[in-house]
């Protein structure tokens, strides 16, 4: 039976899932802090069902389309996220070329939308192979310099009042 | 040179369209499996968050909450709870856990959360999906058991044991607990 010790401090933050758990059984919770969570193989079994179900929701609600709104829609920026991860200064580069210079032409427009047409399942081939993610990262980061110079050269010569 | 480039380039255009393509099919595919449950009014809404990160809140209580999906609808935001389970029901879990992401969500300024919220249930053998429409706990019986569960968690309070002992049989801890239901067959 596979142990897993959780050791909860009285200040963190309560999981909505965590709390949920009252419905099925209050011991239990108290059981797990005093012995460790333990899974048996049936529950690590409905896990990997559930995980394996999430990730088609997610990848079902991606490729559908749905237009989305706030912030999680400019955020988005799949194959840098995936390189350099979400917050990164090159990925925020990428976003602001994306914003500031294909967004502003037809051309860059179509360009932005057969990027997030093709991006998802890219990024579901390519995060399989650690190798080829890192190949990406080393494409990717001999655009962003460039880029970025693409950037700097557009602000200086922005016209001033 | 010239023309290793333009075989390169003919090479990846090529791919492209043949990705597009696929991708074309794989996105009918599954505008199709979202419409079999989506409901018209979340149909004429927008998908706002669809697993994003974690938010979090510090009042009334300090409580996270990672949402499925939520979609901005006339009437306010909507979460959606999926859950893989093959029988097409809903818990008082999946209402608890909906209720405490109707905190947070209202917490993290997302919007107002109405009274009912979804949960979808996928029969993970035949992927077969069902929604479920939940009303919610009010947001201060809601606050009220997450500081239970944190005083549970504390170990401040052993926490009652469960009322139906079918739900004991798939637990880790049955032989400690319950060992009068603790079956003899390996599990």
């Amino acid at each position: 039976m596979h142990f897993k010790r959780r050791h909860a401090r009285d200040d963190a933050y309560a999981a909505a899932s965590d709390v949920a758990r009252l419905g099925y059984c209050e011991r239990q919770i108290a059981l797990d802090r005093i012995h460790g969570a333990r899974q048996t193989p049936y529950q690590r079994t409905r896990r990997r069902e559930g995980d394996a179900a999430h990730a088609a929701f997610l990848r079902d609600a991606q490729l559908a389309g749905q237009p989305i709104d706030f912030d999680q829609a400019k955020k988005w920026c799949f194959v840098a996220t995936m390189a350099f991860g979400q917050d990164a200064p090159e990925t925020a580069t990428l976003r602001r070329f994306r914003d500031t210079v294909l967004r502003r032409s037809f051309a860059g427009r179509m360009m932005v939308r057969l990027y997030y047409r093709v991006s998802p399942a890219l990024c579901d081939r390519i995060g399989r192979y650690p190798i080829a993610v890192g190949a990406c990262r080393v494409a990717l980061r001999c655009c962003v310099v460039p880029i970025a110079r693409i950037l700097t050269r557009s602000k200086r010569c922005a016209p001033t009042l | 040179m010239t023309a290793a480039l333009l075989v390169a380039l003919v090479a990846v255009v090529a791919w492209l369209a043949v990705e597009i393509a696929r991708r074309g099919n794989a996105s009918s595919a599954a505008r199709h499996r979202e419409a079999e449950w989506l409901p018209t009014e979340m149909r004429r809404g927008h998908l706002l968050l669809a697993e994003p990160r974690a938010m979090r809140i510090d009042t009334p209580v300090k409580a996270a909450a990672k949402v499925d999906r939520a979609y901005r609808v006339d009437r306010g935001v909507i979460p959606v709870e999926l859950k893989t389970r093959r029988q097409h029901r809903v818990y008082d879990a999946d209402i608890i856990e909906l209720s405490v992401q109707r905190l947070v969500l209202e917490g993290n300024g997302v919007g107002n959360v109405p009274d009912t919220a979804y949960v979808l249930t996928a029969h993970p053998d035949n992927g077969s999906r069902r929604l479920h429409t939940v009303r919610l706990i009010p947001r201060d019986h809601t606050a009220a058991l997450v500081r239970r569960y944190q005083t549970i968690r504390g170990g401040r309070e052993p926490g009652q044991k469960t009322d139906d002992p079918r739900r004991c049989m798939h637990c880790g801890h049955l032989l400690r607990c319950r060992p009068e239901l603790a079956d003899p067959r390996p599990r």
